[in-house]
């Protein structure tokens, strides 16, 4: 620090052609940069227990309304676990009506999302800031998620046939932490699940499919410890 | 590049990475398809509208005879005191009504009658005058018959045998005793005389005035076009008919005059039974020279989103016993009694129309009996009973896989049963899911039939 304490010095008392002179601070490596930035919302040691609601809309013949609850630990800043509990309602979409009608006379064997318990592995490598505007700063972090669970599913087809099936699920999302404890989680799931079909056991009985699910929730940060 | 600028990049790198693969498998569900029969719009009803397609050609006097005289075999079937819907205005009636309901259930079918001709064109030489008579071109040769109506009996006794069959009125019996009057005239026993036409005849309005039941302006061209009658009367009854009625080859029908031009035939959605009665093969314009299948007219038909029934009272095709004339082949199959010179190719396209649509075809001569005319009792009581099958067969549209059919009542399933006992059986010949017992449905009850087609996919799909 004796060049830097010397150099302010410097320019109190010297004369402005003093001030142009060079001043070896030395070499800067990247072990010697630290991130300054306070983490203003921590996640190490606290339970996060939350609600979504979302949408599965890429299904071909179904789209689902979804909700559920979430409960998670975070073992450290970039690392938690979390157990997610959903439930949906498949409904038939405008082309399965248009293929059931009377143009063609056809119904896929097509199974609707009921519910599903997934435990996941959450990894957040990324805590960061966002000026919005210029007028707020707001913190989020980025998290990575996989899992894996179980699904429950019927056919729509009136025979309602149930399917319970091995799930294994990743994500991605990010929180955007509010203040006083809670945050707003924005999050893509793909649940690919391994079902079995009574219909079609004799042609093929097992299908793998795809619930992709977009999910909107707020989540509650218990304080450290408790 | 120095470790910081590395993480990072890692961590987009896999943020990347999970967002594409999810993306990327977002449309790869895949389900097996399924035929269903028996959407809402076909669901089952006590309504059916019968078109009936008489040929005019003067061979078909004795069975033009016989249908007269036996028409009231059929309504008789058919028939309800009370009208199409039996009064249920109190628990007596509606126990009563139920009773009915279930063991006679042609007593509820609530119907309408149009009669054309087989005679599609009209013009110079054609009928009674150079412009559209009574059942040509589709058009009938009365007013639409109503169940429930006064003398639907008489009144299609007369709408055939004054307008739409040929007479030589020497042929027929006489009967100087005969006592009918106008408006009142009961069928003699031996059947149609010259004395009952008359007064059968009496009230009819002919364009011309010289003309009777007799003359001979009232045959056909000896041109028989069955099926083409039939789309231009079923294009006539549609306010919005479809495009195939104007857009075909050698179609007569004008997409703004006549649209609309029988007025009060088909109801909204119900099922239409068309009831061919000739001596003569099928020569309409849509099909090719060599065409021995009903193709183009039932893809016609179904433009109009309404079940079609053929029922043919036509040439008899007797078919070796190796052979089956209810197959697809009439390779060893031969005319017989072929008073009408009816042509096999074009014979084989209305049995093909009947077996398709699930309907039936009934020789119109008895080849085991000196080729006599077959009882047009028995036929008539056969129409009856496809009219009932209406509401109780419910035909699929392609070949199912037996193990996967499934079938609900208004969202509630039906068990598979033996033949008489109540549920559901697949029946082969008909290619058709039938109720038995309890499990008949309710009028208006909503059927839906699920099955996965033996073969392929049920047709090309836009999706």
């Amino acid at each position: 620090m004796r060049p830097i304490n010397c150099a302010l010095f410097s320019l109190f008392v010297t004369s402005s052609a003093l001030a142009q002179d060079t001043i070896d601070v030395g070499t800067l490596q990247n072990k010697d940069i630290q991130v300054v930035q306070k983490l203003l919302y921590p996640k190490a040691g606290r339970m996060e227990f939350g609600g979504v609601l979302g949408w599965m809309p890429f299904d071909a013949y179904t789209t689902t309304p979804v909700g559920g609850v979430t409960f998670a630990y975070h073992s450290g800043e970039s690392l938690g676990y979390e157990l997610g509990l959903m439930g949906g309602y498949a409904l038939k979409n405008a082309t399965m009506k248009e293929l059931e009608g009377p143009a063609y006379g056809v119904a896929p064997d097509a199974y609707g999302y009921v519910a599903s318990a997934i435990a996941d592995v959450q990894w957040a490598p990324i805590y960061a800031k966002i000026n919005w505007l210029g007028r707020k700063v707001y913190h989020h972090d980025v998290f990575l998620s996989g899992g894996l669970g179980a699904t429950y599913e019927r056919a729509v087809l009136p025979d309602h046939a149930s399917a319970f099936s091995p799930t294994l699920g990743i994500g991605a999302g990010a929180r955007l932490f509010l203040g006083n404890g809670l945050a707003l989680r924005m999050q893509l799931r793909d649940d690919v699940i391994r079902e079995y079909r009574a219909k079609t056991a004799e042609s093929q009985a097992w299908f793998l499919k795809q619930n992709v699910s977009l999910l909107v929730g707020i989540s509650k940060f218990t304080k450290k410890g408790s | 590049m120095n470790s910081g600028s590395d993480n990072t990049l890692r961590t987009s790198a896999l943020l990347a990475l999970g967002i594409a693969s999810a993306v990327t498998a977002m449309s790869c569900n895949r389900y097996e398809l399924f035929r269903v029969a028996g959407y809402e719009q076909v669901s089952f009803t006590n309504k059916a509208e019968i078109l009936f397609v008489v040929d005019s050609s003067p061979s078909m006097m004795d069975e033009a005879a016989d249908l007269v005289a036996n028409f009231d075999v059929f309504i008789q079937t058919l028939a309800s005191a009370e009208g199409a819907e039996p009064s249920t205005d109190n628990l007596t009636d509606a126990v009563s009504n139920y009773l009915t309901y279930t063991a006679e259930r042609g007593r509820l079918m609530d119907y309408r009658i149009g009669i054309t001709t087989t005679s599609a064109d009209f013009g110079p030489n054609i009928g009674l005058t150079d412009d559209i008579d009574p059942g040509e071109a589709g058009t009938l040769t009365g007013d639409v018959l109503k169940k429930g109506e006064d003398d639907v009996i008489h009144r299609f006794r007369r709408d055939v045998a004054c307008r739409a069959a040929c007479w030589d009125g020497d042929e027929l019996p006489s009967d100087a005793a005969y006592t009918g009057t106008t408006g009142n005239c009961p069928l003699p026993d031996i059947g149609v005389t010259q004395e009952y036409l008359d007064c059968l005849c009496t009230d009819v309005e002919y364009p011309n005035e010289t003309t009777t039941w007799d003359s001979a302006d009232l045959c056909g061209h000896g041109h028989e076009k069955h099926l083409e009658s039939a789309l231009l009367a079923m294009c006539r009854a549609e306010e919005d008919p479809p495009e195939i009625c104007w857009n075909h080859d050698q179609s007569i029908f004008d997409q703004e005059d006549d649209k609309g031009s029988i007025p009060g035939f088909f109801r909204e959605g119900t099922p239409v039974v068309i009831v061919i009665v000739t001596d003569e093969g099928d020569g309409s314009p849509l099909f090719s020279t060599q065409g021995e299948t009903a193709d183009p007219y039932l893809e016609a038909f179904e433009a109009f989103d309404r079940d079609v029934t053929v029922a043919v009272i036509g040439p008899p095709l007797e078919c070796s016993d190796s052979t089956s004339n209810l197959g697809n082949s009439f390779k060893d199959c031969q005319l017989t009694c072929n008073s009408g010179n009816a042509s096999q190719l074009q014979t084989e396209r209305l049995i093909d129309a009947a077996l398709q649509t699930g309907g039936f075809y009934n020789f119109i001569a008895e080849p085991d009996d000196d080729c006599e005319v077959s009882s047009f009792s028995d036929h008539l009581e056969d129409l009856g009973e496809l009219l009932i099958n209406l509401q109780t067969a419910f035909q699929l549209q392609t070949i199912p896989d037996e193990a996967t059919i499934q079938v609900y009542v208004d969202d509630e399933p039906v068990d598979k049963a033996q033949v008489g006992e109540s549920g559901w059986t697949y029946d082969p010949s008909q290619n058709a899911v039938v109720f038995w017992g309890d499990a008949i449905p309710d009028f208006n009850q909503n059927v839906r039939i699920f099955y996965r087609p033996l073969e392929g996919k049920p047709r090309e799909l836009p999706f």
